[in-house]
């Protein structure tokens, strides 16, 4: 798993209850605010959390891609699971846009999935990335309040569980182990 | 007063957890936090009977979706059967979910119809593809269903429940597009492109 800046990596942050907004500090793009949100101030740092791990997604799937692993996973490959993250980049971003701020420039990234080889690493790795984004997405329902932004935030936080229900069966296990997807790690 | 944590089974801290009103009156609308010094959101005046009437289709929905996978495992055979039976019991935990999110808020939750109300709209199985046709279709109006409450609802632990409910609604949907041979994940926005913020 690749390291965060301060040599913690983002999903033990994300573990440990760091939760989106303070991901987010961990990334540098915003100052935790540990607050229920309710403003456009806190929707902007819940928003900048969630997009560089967006971006961290798709570049995890292009990895796999050059990789050649799970060539078959959605019946498209990694590429096309990578297309739909960057969707969800644009959505968050046009989202920034809305809220009046500043968009969110892309960083030096550490390497997406650390320089793992075989197939069923990659896809754990994966299954572990997914699982984080679905439990930030979570998190980000319980700061933010409702509106379009929360159906926007909901539409993509149910496709990330598509993912995850992909890659389960890419590794034989249960698509859809349980009635709530919280992002927790399967067993 | 006395309040009620979030499920923990949400895996929300109990720190930021949102902690609700039992027996609201007629026209309550206010929410106390008491957990860990946490202040509720400003502007965020949860609106518990509003909160439960947003609830109420999509819980009705989902017994006429425990109705509608009995009739569509009975249709299927082998492990198609067992997969149908296995999304129906996550439905019924959904409803028990959505009951008891209900009654957290001091509401009344309303009990299913009988079967054949449901049953009257549903089509002839008369083979497996028809069956397997039918749970997308089951999938795709619980996700409409669901997305239209979490727009709408008030309170922070409910929007959360429901996210974790329709992100599982969007995994079984993915596996019976797959049984049926189609895209499992034809969308990067499970029930479409979002609208303008």
């Amino acid at each position: 798993m690749s390291i965060a800046p301060d040599g913690l990596t983002r999903a033990t942050a994300l573990r440990r209850g760091a939760g989106v907004v303070a991901a987010a500090a961990l990334w540098g793009v915003a100052p935790a605010n540990a607050a229920p949100a309710a403003d456009d101030r806190e929707a902007v740092a819940v928003v900048r959390g969630l997009i560089p791990l967006e971006r961290r997604l798709a570049a995890a799937y292009d990895a796999a891609a050059s990789a050649g692993a799970l060539r078959d996973l959605a019946g498209e490959g990694p590429v096309y699971l990578r297309d739909q993250e960057l969707r969800h980049e644009e959505a968050l971003g046009a989202a920034l846009a809305r809220l009046g701020a500043e968009p969110l420039e892309p960083r030096d990234e550490p390497p997406a999935l650390g320089g793992i080889g075989g197939e069923r690493e990659i896809a754990e790795m994966l299954l572990e990335l997914e699982s984080s984004m679905v439990s930030s997405y979570l998190e980000a329902h319980q700061a933010l309040r409702g509106g379009r932004l929360i159906e926007t935030l909901t539409r993509i936080m149910a496709n990330e569980g598509q993912h995850l229900a992909l890659l389960r069966i890419a590794v034989n296990r249960m698509p859809v182990p349980r009635a709530l997807e919280t992002g927790v790690r399967d067993s | 007063m006395k309040v009620a944590p979030p499920p923990p089974e949400l895996g929300l801290r109990s720190r930021r957890g949102f902690l609700l009103a039992s027996g609201a009156t007629v026209g309550l609308s206010t929410v106390l936090y008491g957990c860990g010094g946490d202040e509720p959101a400003p502007g965020e005046v949860p609106n518990l009977e509003r909160d439960s009437a947003v609830l109420a289709p999509v819980l009705d929905q989902e017994y006429a979706a425990i109705v509608a996978y009995r009739a569509i495992a009975a249709a299927l055979g082998g492990e198609a059967a067992r997969l149908a039976a296995r999304f129906g019991e996550q439905e019924e935990q959904h409803a028990k979910r959505l009951t008891a999110a209900v009654e957290r808020i001091g509401q009344m939750a309303a009990g299913p119809l009988p079967d054949d109300d449901y049953r009257r709209g549903f089509p002839d199985l008369a083979s497996a593809d028809d069956a397997l046709a039918f749970a997308v279709d089951v999938e795709r109006t619980a996700i409409v269903s669901y997305l239209a409450a979490s727009a709408k609802l008030s309170t922070a632990a409910l929007r959360a429940e429901i996210a974790a409910i329709v992100t599982v609604e969007a995994e079984q949907l993915s596996v019976l597009l797959l049984e049926r041979g189609l895209p499992p994940v034809p969308e990067p926005f499970v029930g479409g492109d979002p609208l303008p913020l």
